[in-house]
């Protein structure tokens, strides 16, 4: 057979391809129950660290415990009221591609349909008292998908904040990970002290929420201005998007949890 | 040319990163630390023998028009193969070595003995020159890796291996955790090879 032929550069390529795409299937397949429950577990694990919780000794399955222990997850309406007592299967998930976010709605019987976000809580009885809420979104290159933390008794002052997932370029957007980043949200510094209120961000200014912004490192900022990053000025305004839209979603529920 | 030759020369005296100068950005991406370093080794050890196996397999039926195509479709499907594993068994990792993973593609080690060996020789040949060639590579990753953890965050394996003091006084060399680290430590690597072997570039 003349493998140069015109005819075989296309019946050699078509069929490595569909045999190659046949393989990564399968193996797709077979492998998805167990990357699943790593993105869930690597999820659960982020809502932990993100309300403050050192994981970092804990295997896996003693961190899925934890979160049994130690979370509450709720959805809200938009007035801000607890949704309860429906059932999971009611619940659909829809992604936002071109936003990046996330869309719960609530099938309920004989009405339309509502949207609910979803919220996560410690535990009353836990050490730590924190309200956890996911935030995503577009930077330069992907979508990234993270978690804000709140202090609980009056939803203003920020955490922590992290990110478990996202596409953004190493060392440049993707230091939104980095250590450095996500101090500027800590309650402590990098030595591990308590941070003073005054150095703590917060998301109101009185009773307008003001989020947090990203601006350009090194200039001096306010309480809800923290740096962005270096070299990464569409990934920073992104993060500065997302999370005022995302808090926005969340103000009723704010609200009623300051006027308490 | 005998198979220990084809094994062994890429080790050392031909090694694709030191020798060949191939493989650079990925020798300074991954080797902050040694956990990431071993892995990616790992990685490209499996995607290099493979690829060089099923690239030599095929040889004979390749269209010579089209082959780098070909080959191509080979080393990202195995890519993506490696990505689902490390996916479901090594979640932590996979997320730590972000884009690098789906870079070993474009890794011109893997493309360059596919191209200049493969295409040419018997499966066994290309299977040892896959595995020396990864293993060289390998090598030299490691042996970065290693004086960049332990001189940049003092541990190995992520063990603290310098002791508390030493770091309370400032022992962190912050410019090893960086990209340009990993030149210096590498620059220094090729000038020792080359002055032991007197080797010099015409």
């Amino acid at each position: 057979m003349d493998t140069n032929s015109s005819t075989n550069s296309f019946i050699f390529p078509s069929f490595l391809a569909l045999v190659v795409a046949l393989i990564l299937s399968v193996v797709a397949y077979i492998l998805k129950d167990n990357i699943d429950k790593n993105i869930d577990l690597d999820q659960k694990k982020n809502i932990l660290v993100c309300a403050g919780f050192d994981v970092s000794i804990l295997k896996p399955d003693s961190i899925l415990v934890e979160y049994e222990n130690l979370i509450d997850e709720i959805f809200i309406n938009n007035k801000g009221e607890i949704v309860s007592g429906f059932k999971k299967e009611n619940l659909s998930v829809t992604e936002d591609k071109k936003l990046g976010a996330f869309i719960y709605k609530l099938i309920q019987s004989g009405s339309d349909s509502i949207i609910v976000y979803p919220l996560y809580q410690t535990k009353k009885s836990s050490s730590i008292q924190s309200v956890i809420i996911p935030i995503s979104g577009k930077g330069l290159w992907s979508t990234l998908y993270g978690y804000i933390a709140l202090e609980k008794d009056m939803v203003d002052t920020v955490k922590n904040i992290t990110f478990y997932k996202h596409g953004e370029t190493p060392g440049l957007g993707g230091e939104v990970n980095s250590e450095r980043f996500q101090l500027q949200f800590k309650s402590i510094d990098k030595n591990g002290d308590i941070k003073k209120a005054e150095d703590r961000k917060t998301i109101f200014s009185e009773n307008a929420l003001e989020s947090i912004t990203l601006v350009k490192p090194g200039l001096p900022k306010n309480k809800h201005q923290v740096d962005g990053l270096s070299g990464a000025t569409v990934t920073s305004d992104g993060v500065t998007d997302f999370l005022k839209r995302d808090l926005q979603k969340y103000k009723p529920y704010f609200d009623r949890q300051r006027s308490r | 040319m005998s198979s220990r030759k084809i094994f062994q020369d890429p080790l050392i005296s031909d090694n694709p990163i030191t020798r060949q100068v191939l493989g650079i950005c990925s020798a300074l991406a991954v080797t902050v630390n040694l956990e990431q370093a071993t892995v990616m080794s790992i990685a490209v050890t499996f995607v290099l023998c493979s690829s060089n196996v099923i690239v030599s397999m095929l040889r004979r039926f390749i269209p010579s028009n089209i082959r780098i195509i070909i080959q191509m479709t080979v080393i990202a499907s195995l890519v993506a193969l490696v990505d689902l594993l490390l996916k479901a068994y090594a979640y932590d990792i996979s997320k730590d070595l972000t884009v690098f993973i789906g870079l070993i593609i474009t890794n011109c080690i893997v493309m360059g003995r596919a191209e200049a060996f493969a295409m040419k020789n018997n499966v066994f040949s290309s299977f040892l020159d896959g595995l020396g060639n990864s293993l060289g590579y390998g090598g030299i990753l490691l042996i970065v890796a290693f004086f960049r953890e332990l001189f940049g965050s003092g541990t190995i394996f992520g063990t603290q291996v310098v002791s508390d003091s030493f770091i309370a006084s400032g022992y962190n060399n912050g410019l090893m955790l960086l990209a340009p680290g990993a030149f210096i430590v590498l620059g220094i690597i090729i000038w020792i090879q080359r002055s032991l072997t007197n080797y010099v570039e015409e």
